[in-house]
């Protein structure tokens, strides 16, 4: 079998997948790369198009803006690279054409590639890392197949991700052609003339988006997989600037969908007692409150106190453990205000403190 | 003994008489010779109508002089200072059959007149101890002081003339009333809503036989109602007085010879009422304490066993007498105007005008912005924001458009109560007496909603053109080929998958 040279791997996956990943446009896949060429991939390897790759560059300056006041960004990392292939891999992985004799158990194979190769690569080691990671792959669940369904007068076929041929569409009144376009989002591809087992492919995506923890957190609104705890996404918001970039894009989503979001994931570190890990997660809840309850304390006389959890739902628990643990923050730190402000920022804060598991949280560490 | 001054004659013979800068021969006296004292009163009537003798009044002496042949006769002496004021006064006096003079000390030759515009000079002086030597072309004369004659005691002394026309007279008057009927004069003035006010004054007794001195009531009435002029005329112990100038007035029906009004001669703080019918006049040193009409009502104290207080049994029941609030016109000027009222269609206006406003008021006004429009404040002023609708402050939390007023008149206090205006909240009433409410925590400073708007738009517009902008991610997918797993490797290493 003929070594695969990884540097041509990257020209082209560069311009056929990365680039469309990052400008929009229209994205083919690479074919299989596995771990052993991903992880041999080089590190800040000029751009084969440099045109293409002033764009991409570009692009990820302004994903980053929405962040952080960011100028400029190097050439891809290999750990970069590396993950760009694997994702390839995994959008490979639902490729119809697997539906086939013999190969059948090809994806799930390349699953299993893709989740050692993984296992290989480190979180990012800074904030910065971080946020390059996210410019690479803040559209990954924006990736989507465009299945189209055609009947004519004698039959129809379904095409995924691929044009019908011209000769179908011919005469589309007198062969009364009907064409449907279906776009097809990433995490439905599994079930959609794919063989991939669902549950698997979401795993590993899962697994993915732990390497490049701020998007995960980005998306954290996202349907599936659902959003949880990882180290890497733990590790970012640990640090002070990391929990700045995290409040940043979180700020960005719907605040209702956030808030289950985090609940559902917080509340699954406290069923666990992983406390370490909890007392982190607190510590980005009750900064989002705290903000979102100064932000409202500024409206005056129209400030309506944080909604106290009387249902139990996740959001419910992001209220409550977020006032909770703002009310420490406050009790600490200040929370940067004044003496006014804080007791007005308190007293909106009191009832949502004072109901469901902030309530418990408070009898949990009175002892 | 006089000979006429010509032109650029520079040299004169009488002592103290000098050339002008007109070249006029003047000295620093002006003297008017009169042969009478009714020439005197002429004098003084015709020249008050048109002159005030104020001017005249510090220099001024009035004497009464006797000749030789033991004639007596007028002079009326005062400071010459310019040929314009002794041409009015020899005018006045040729009128009145004078004559006028001029000079310094003793010698006075007549002052110029058609004949010799440049005055005249006496070519031979009269020697004599006498004080006073008048030279005319028609006679030369020594005179010498017989007694000076006071002005004021002179006024006093002419009796009013009687003019009807004056009863119809409107404006300010003075009553004086008879000590027993002062209550009565009172209490009907204070019935019928007459302003006025009202002093006692006391003049000496008129006899050795009166116990003691004589009171009179003095009301002053800025304004007496026609229906009651000829009752106050008419009734025997009240006499009416017109104000003739400052601390004089003259009976109605009377008019004095002489302009009182120019002759500054009366005590401002002082009250002399002059009488006609020949009757001395009242004269009062000082003005009493006056006091207002209405103090001085009839008071009646109830004694009917009834409770002191009266609890009310319900609230809000007098709907029946409750009319609704109006804005009206009102005649009074503008004051306090701090606010303004910009309709949504002038807004665009004033942000152009923004442009053009001194740094000044934009850091004094603080603006609102509502559905309704923009409403501005400013503590020291709206005028230099000059669009809109300007209101008054009338309450410090009501403001009322300007040129206008609420009827019925309540306090401000009582207006803002009836409103129901919450606190915090800003009223302004519009001229059709609609009530607009803005919060005050609305109110920002111009200054800081000029700054903000800038950065806003690029960045909206900005952002909305990037999400127009932006593609939309689209898979499309290529064939496998004939061996599509044949690159995939698994990683090297411990944790690599078999395979």
């Amino acid at each position: 079998m003929a070594k695969t040279n990884p540097g041509t791997v990257q020209d082209v996956l560069f311009a056929t997948f990365l680039a469309p990943l990052v400008l929009g446009g229209p994205m083919t896949l690479h074919k299989p790369i596995g771990g052993a060429t991903a992880l041999a991939m080089e590190g800040d390897r000029p751009f084969a198009d440099p045109e293409l790759g002033s764009h991409v560059q570009l692009a990820r300056v302004r994903v980053a803006r929405a962040l952080a006041p960011v100028d400029r960004f190097g050439a891809l990392t290999r750990h970069e690279w590396a993950i760009g292939a694997l994702l390839n891999d995994l959008v490979q992985s639902t490729h119809p054409g697997f539906d086939a004799i013999l190969r059948r158990g090809a994806p799930a194979k390349l699953l299993d590639v893709i989740d050692a190769t993984l296992e290989l690569i480190p979180s990012p080691e800074s904030v910065g890392e971080s946020l390059a990671r996210h410019t690479l792959f803040s559209r990954i669940f924006e990736v989507t197949r465009t299945d189209v369904s055609l009947a004519w007068w004698t039959g129809k076929q379904t095409f995924l991700g691929t044009d019908p041929p011209a000769r179908l569409k011919a005469w589309p009144e007198l062969r009364r052609v009907q064409e449907t376009r279906l776009p097809r989002p990433l995490v439905e591809l599994p079930a959609s003339g794919g063989v991939v087992a669902g549950t698997a492919f979401l795993a590993t995506l899962k697994r993915l988006l732990a390497r490049t923890p701020l998007t995960d957190l980005a998306t954290l609104d996202r349907a599936e997989p659902a959003f949880q705890w990882s180290a890497g996404t733990l590790g970012l918001i640990a640090s002070r600037g990391g929990r700045t970039l995290a409040l940043r894009a979180l700020a960005l989503r719907p605040a209702p969908a956030v808030d289950a979001a985090l609940g559902g994931a917080t509340r699954l570190l406290a069923e666990r007692q992983q406390w370490q890990a909890l007392g982190v997660a607190l510590d980005l809840l009750g900064e989002l409150v705290l903000a979102r309850t100064v932000r409202t304390a500024g409206r005056g006389g129209d400030a309506t106190p944080i909604a106290p959890d009387k249902d139990g739902s996740p959001a419910g628990f992001t209220r409550s453990v977020g006032a909770f643990s703002a009310q420490r923050l406050i009790a600490t730190t200040g929370g940067g205000l004044g003496a006014e402000d804080r007791r007005r920022v308190l007293a909106l804060l009191a009832d949502a403190a004072d109901s469901g598991a902030g309530k418990a949280m408070s009898q949990l560490l009175a002892g | 003994m006089l000979e006429r001054i010509a032109l650029h004659q520079t040299r004169l013979r009488t002592p103290g008489l000098g050339l002008e800068g007109k070249g006029v021969a003047l000295g620093a006296k002006g003297l008017v010779l009169l042969p009478s004292i009714d020439r005197l009163v002429a004098w003084l009537s015709v020249y008050t109508r048109e002159h005030s003798l104020e001017d005249l009044m510090p220099s001024m002496e009035i004497e009464l002089v006797r000749s030789k042949l033991g004639t007596r006769e007028i002079t009326l002496s005062f400071a010459a200072e310019s040929s314009d004021r002794m041409d009015r006064v020899a005018e006045t006096a040729r009128l009145v059959g004078g004559f006028t003079f001029t000079g310094t000390s003793r010698h006075f030759v007549q002052y110029r007149d058609a004949g010799a515009p440049f005055g005249y000079d006496a070519t031979q002086l009269l020697s004599t101890d006498l004080p006073l030597c008048l030279y005319h072309d028609k006679f030369t004369q020594v005179y010498e002081v017989d007694k000076k004659v006071d002005l004021r005691a002179l006024l006093l002394r002419l009796m009013p003339h009687v003019d009807p026309g004056t009863n119809e007279d409107s404006g300010p008057r003075f009553l004086v009333a008879e000590a027993g009927l002062g209550p009565a004069l009172i209490h009907y003035f204070v019935r019928s809503r007459v302003e006025g006010e009202v002093a006692v004054g006391e003049w000496p007794p008129t006899s050795a036989f009166d116990e003691g001195p004589v009171r009179r009531y003095i009301v002053r009435l800025p304004e007496l109602p026609k229906r009651m002029l000829s009752l106050m005329r008419l009734t025997p112990g009240i006499t009416t007085f017109l104000p003739a100038g400052p601390g004089v007035a003259v009976e109605q029906g009377y008019r004095h010879p002489v302009a009182l009004r120019a002759c500054p001669v009366f005590d401002p703080n002082g009250l002399v009422l002059i009488r006609g019918r020949g009757e001395d006049p009242w004269t009062l040193d000082r003005t009493p304490q006056m006091g207002d009409l209405r103090a001085f009502a009839r008071v009646e104290l109830r004694n009917d066993g009834r409770p002191d207080t009266l609890t009310a049994l319900a609230t809000m029941r007098p709907d029946a007498v409750r009319v609704p609030l109006r804005v009206v016109p009102s005649p009074s000027p503008w004051k306090n105007v701090t606010a303004s009222w910009v309709a949504p269609e002038q807004v665009s206006l004033l942000r152009r005008l923004a442009y053009a406003l001194p740094h000044d008021t934009i850091s004094r006004t603080r603006i609102a912005i509502t559905p309704k429009g923009a409403f501005l404040r400013a503590s020291m002023g709206i005028e230099a924001v000059p669009i809109g609708t300007f209101f008054y402050e009338f309450h410090p939390s009501l403001f009322l458009p300007a040129g206008y007023d609420v009827t019925p008149a309540v306090a401000p206090e009582v207006l803002c109560r009836a409103l129901g205006a919450p606190a915090g909240q800003v009223l302004f009433v519009d001229p059709l007496a609609r009530a607009m409410s803005v919060e005050e925590a609305a109110f920002v400073p111009l200054e800081t909603v000029l700054l903000e708007s800038k950065p806003w738009e690029p960045i909206v517009a900005e952002s909305i053109e990037r999400a127009l902008a932006e593609r939309t991610v689209d898979l499309r997918l290529d064939p496998l080929g004939a061996f599509p797993m044949s690159a995939v490797q698994p990683p090297a290493g411990p944790s690599g998958a078999g395979g």
